[in-house]
């Protein structure tokens, strides 16, 4: 009560404050109900929210967070995933569980009769079981086409038809629309929504030949239907379009078209988009597509998105390049006059038509980008989530165009655009064309500033890429960021890639950090250190499948570095397992590693390691007196090896 | 390119005494390495013409030697690789066979060069290196001897020498190897001129790689701006000319699920947790916005509150108006309009069991009734 009481005084004493703060003449108890003359509120309509605006208002205030995984990785920094690999690993494994819970769920369906939630969750109850048993009619038949279920629908379906029950020819019709979508064929089911995301990871090849099921389901359903209507027509002209039987998806048309009977706008869309497999050359494909359309005008058809879209994807196949421009360019007013507004699917297909490998280099993308930039898009067309990946890879790889690239990568973080980013595998070309992209055109500052927003979490750099990023970073000097890219490097699992290694070594040795230079005096220490690592990782992978084998070159880097380290101990060490095993490592450490580890036992005062590296050089036919000349003069060498010295190089030296 | 360490050279020699007996050369053999121990090794480039002048015979009986080891090396392996057959043994034969074809160029060239180190005449370079090859390709034993009567010398002296031999391994003979690197162009010390020189050699090599791969070839460098163009702006196709009626697509179910499809495309894996509850709303699996507490709500949409709490009109026109039956059944009723868990109409049939129950027992009431005389027969009237 007493809450309730002060809540009802609450706006009073503010409005009371607000008012003698204004100092007027209103009373504080009648301030509410007075209102200047004259002033109308309007009370808004109520609008209509769907069960998932507020969620959607919710989720679009929680922006992208670069530093940690994506949400749906465990948060435990053990169950981080730190590779492609295991990204996808981890990922499926969490759907695997989810699998086998509804595999659970279906087997045991006597556990879970119970309902818990008033009301009660439909999507919790065990799923209706049908079979041969089972007492059916046309409602339920209905409810399965509605449910897209089409195994259970065939099933329903057949049953009928032995128990000799009538169904009705819009069920059948709706039937046959459900057995040419899928040609027969359960779909993968929609709730699997990681498997979708990774699917084209190894399922690379794309559809080419027919898979359309000749004499199957379909064609019965469709000779059962009499008589027969645009829609039966319509519907497996569809399919067959669809799995690529089309040859007789075209004859299917031309027969229609002889009876005279009227299709629709997007069963002449599905030709059109199958134009390629049906004539030879550029000439006939654009002949035939002319006709089609002018068939669609006689008819007032009015042609849809579909129809550009399918229109584009036939003209991207000629091979004729000029003719595939010239008619692009006049289907596109075409359309703009019919007030179709184009997809990105569209600009997808105008790409690939205007930018080729072997064709001259357009910027049509500028073009393109002029007229999208900042706009959302929403999907309207399959093809809608190619145009990222392929206009990322147009800015690397056709106009290398670092400015063109940042426009791409804004027009995909505006709005929610990023939904239209595809899948895993189309992600992650996107962001490998813009890194290397990047890498090549940019600074090595900004390159690292994006790097850093990038990696690991949003993507992770392949082999090739780092290479990419290696290569920067020697033309650059940056050898600073070296000990970073390595710790990457091992996260990410590259340490078995041998030109890899040779690369960092070779970036560490060539470019010999400034002491003097406060931000690099760490480095020696760290070099060396990332020396020893990957010493202990090659050592390591001998017992791994991907083995990585020492080379000479390799090793006297590794000395190089753990000398400049000041880690004189680690290197005589190394050096001792190059001259152990040098029947197995091929090739010999370069020249100056040796030099530099020998003034490096000079400082440490260890004659015979240094007359080691010496014995190593002379057995190996390398230079040999410079640095047997600073041992000479480095140390005081006693008798024993003063001999040893002069059995090495002999007594000529020394008169010198 | 293998030269035997003079040291091991010796330690071989001792294990295979009937090599040098038979073939006559011990001698010979032994002062050439004897001079070479004097001087610790033929380190300098003075003392390699010498081991090259060398007589010829004893170089011929290394690399029969090297011959005969090479050749029971490969005997070993063929046994080790003498093996039950495994999955995925098809696919390996098929990767082995790939890279004997690039190992066996290998062989080729490195008996080749072998041989032009070993002998000095033209047709002793020819003799060695077919000899090399037929061991290593032969595969073993079953070597064809050579022609001449020195390789046939050899020959018997590898039969000879081969029981001890059996042990002796590759590792264990390359241990004892040095890799002879005399042909190496002398690194002289590098200018920093040089260093850039080599710098930009190494730069345009790069770019040399980049113009063989095809997708490189089309990437230029500050690429000129080949000119706008017009997308929207030039001659129509001309093929529809009037304005057409908006006609919806004529397969319903169809259009249904491409729409299904198509949003299929443009999902994703939920990034956030209300991305997730969207996700299990549209699935079905949570209760949907906004909260409300008759969602859902089909059983008694129009069933009045009062049908559930005020239950005696349904014992109006069975029940006595008073009496235990009566009183039993108004306590029923309580209990059943408290009962928020059960339909009216559940309640309804509840109360109505009662009543058929009754009804089947009216005989053993009755005669209760009549044995206890307080309770009046009246009662049961129903």
């Amino acid at each position: 009560m007493y809450l309730s009481r002060q809540l009802r005084l609450l706006p009073k004493a503010s409005i009371g404050r607000s008012i003698t703060t204004s100092s007027t003449h209103y009373t504080t108890t009648t301030g509410a109900a007075v209102a200047p003359a004259g002033e109308h509120i309007e009370i808004p309509n109520r609008i209509e929210r769907s069960p998932t605006d507020i969620l959607k208002a919710l989720a679009s205030t929680v922006g992208r967070d670069h530093t940690a995984p994506h949400y749906k990785y465990h948060d435990d920094p053990f169950l981080i995933p730190m590779s492609n690999m295991a990204k996808r690993t981890y990922a499926m494994s969490k759907e695997a569980g989810r699998k086998a819970a509804k595999w659970i769920k279906e087997e045991h369906r006597e556990l879970f009769l119970h309902q818990e939630a008033q009301p009660a969750i439909e999507k919790f109850a065990p799923s209706m079981v049908y079979t041969e048993e089972s007492e059916v009619d046309e409602s339920s038949l209905g409810q399965l086409i509605e449910l897209g279920e089409l195994k259970d629908a065939v099933l329903v379906y057949n049953l009928l038809e032995q128990k000799g029950m009538a169904v009705s020819p819009e069920l059948k019709q709706s039937l046959l629309e459900l057995v040419c979508f899928h040609n027969n064929q359960d779909p993968l089911p929609e709730e699997y929504i990681e498997e979708r995301w990774f699917l084209q990871n190894n399922q690379r090849r794309e559809r080419h030949g027919k898979t359309w099921k000749d004499g199957d389901l379909a064609e019965k359903l469709y000779a059962e239907i009499e008589p027969k209507t645009p829609q039966t027509y319509a519907a497996l002209i569809r399919g067959m379009a669809k799995y690529l039987q089309c040859e007789r998806a075209y004859a299917l048309l031309q027969e229609a078209g002889e009876k005279q009977i009227q299709l629709d706008t997007n069963t002449f869309n599905s030709i059109i988009q199958i134009i390629s497999f049906l004539k030879d050359n550029a000439e006939q494909r654009w002949q035939l597509c002319t006709e089609l359309l002018q068939q669609m005008s006689q008819q007032k058809l009015r042609p849809n998105l579909g129809t550009l879209n399918a229109i584009l994807q036939c003209i991207s196949t000629f091979g004729n390049f000029k003719l595939a421009r010239s008619s692009a360019l006049k289907v596109l007013p075409e359309f703009k006059q019919l007030g179709v507004s184009p997809s990105l699917g569209t600009y997808y297909y105008l790409l690939i038509i205007f930018c080729r490998e072997r064709g001259p280099v357009s910027h049509v993308i500028v073009d393109i980008l002029n007229e999208i930039a900042g706009r959302e898009f929403t999907v309207e067309h399959p093809k809608d989530t190619y145009f990222f990946a392929t206009a990322m890879d147009v800015c690397r790889n056709h106009l290398n165009d670092k400015a063109l690239a940042k426009k791409v990568n804004e027009l995909l973080h505006t709005g929610n655009n990023y939904d239209l980013v595809g899948d895993s595998f189309k992600e992650s070309i996107y962001y490998r064309n813009y890194l290397a992209l990047l890498c090549q055109t940019e600074s090595i500052e900004d390159f690292m500033l994006t790097y850093d927003l990038l990696v690991p979490n949003i993507y992770i750099p392949e082999p090739g890429i780092m290479e990419e990023v290696l290569r920067t970073i020697e033309i650059n000097a940056a050898v600073e960021h070296v000990p970073r890219i390595w710790s990457d490097m091992v996260v990410f699992d590259h340490t078995h890639r041998e030109s890899l290694l040779l690369y960092v070594l070779r970036i560490m040795v060539d470019n010999r950090p400034n002491a003097e230079t406060p931000s690099q005096s760490q480095l020696p220490e760290q070099c060396a250190k990332v020396a020893l690592d990957m010493y202990n990782k090659i050592e390591e992978s001998v017992r791994r499948i991907k083995k990585v084998s020492f080379t000479g070159q390799m090793l006297g880097d590794i000395l190089t570095l753990l000398v400049r380290g000041d880690n004189y101990e680690k290197a005589s060490e190394v050096f001792s397992h190059i001259d152990k095993n040098q029947h197995r490592i091929p090739g010999t450490p370069a020249e100056s590693a040796l030099q530099e580890y020998v003034e490096a036992s000079i400082k440490e005062k260890s004659p015979s390691q240094a007359l080691a590296a010496l014995q190593y050089a002379v057995d190996n036919n390398m230079e040999s007196s410079v640095i047997a000349k600073r041992i000479h003069d480095g140390f005081t060498l006693n008798e024993a090896h003063l001999a040893k010295l002069k059995s090495l190089v002999g007594e000529s030296f020394l008169e010198k | 390119m293998l030269a035997l360490r003079s040291s091991q050279r010796l330690g071989l020699r001792f294990l295979l005494p009937a090599v040098y007996k038979n073939v006559g050369l011990a001698n010979s053999y032994s002062s050439s390495s004897q001079s070479k121990d004097d001087d610790g090794g033929y380190s300098s480039s003075d003392d390699e013409k010498p081991k090259k002048k060398a007589p010829k015979k004893p170089e011929e009986t290394a690399a029969q030697r090297l011959n005969r080891l090479l050749g029971s090396m490969q005997a070993t392996d063929q046994m080790s690789a003498a093996d039950f057959p495994r999955p995925g043994d098809a696919n390996r034969r098929r990767k082995e066979a790939l890279k004997q074809d690039a190992a066996s160029k290998n062989v080729l060239t490195a008996a080749k060069n072998i041989a032009s180190m070993l002998g000095t005449s033209e047709s002793d370079k020819k003799q060695t290196e077919s000899e090399l090859l037929a061991k290593l390709l032969g595969h073993g034993p079953a070597a064809p001897p050579a022609a001449s009567g020195e390789a046939q010398a050899s020959d018997a002296a590898a039969s000879g020498g081969a029981a001890p031999e059996k042990e002796l391994n590759l590792s264990e003979l390359i241990v004892g190897m040095k890799i002879d690197r005399r042909q190496q162009p002398q690194q002289v010390e590098q200018t920093r001129g040089e260093y850039v020189r080599r710098t930009m050699g190494s730069r345009s090599k790069h770019s040399d790689r980049y113009q063989q791969r095809p997708q490189r070839h089309t990437k230029r460098e500050a690429e000129s701006f080949t000119g706008s163009v017009n997308l929207f702006g030039g001659e129509p196709l001309g093929i529809f000319k009037e304005p057409l009626p908006i006609s919806g697509d004529i397969l319903s179910t169809w259009s249904q699920l491409s729409e299904r499809e198509l949003s299929l495309h443009a999902a994703h894996p939920p990034a956030n947790y209300f991305e997730q509850m969207v996700l299990w709303t549209e699935q079905g699996k949570v209760w949907r916005f906004p909260i409300d507490n008759e969602q859902d709500w089909v059983d008694e949409v129009n069933v009045d509150f009062s049908e559930h709490i005020f239950l005696d009109q349904h014992l109006e026109d069975w029940c006595p108006s008073r009496g235990p039956i009566r009183h039993f059944m108004e306590l029923v009723c309580v209990g059943l309009s408290k009962n928020p868990y059960v339909t009216a109409q559940e309640k309804k049939d509840h109360i109505l069991w009662f009543r058929d129950y009754f009804e089947t027992k009216k005989d053993i009431l009755k005669d209760l009734m009549e044995n206890e005389p307080s309770v009046k027969v009246k009662s049961v009237s129903a």
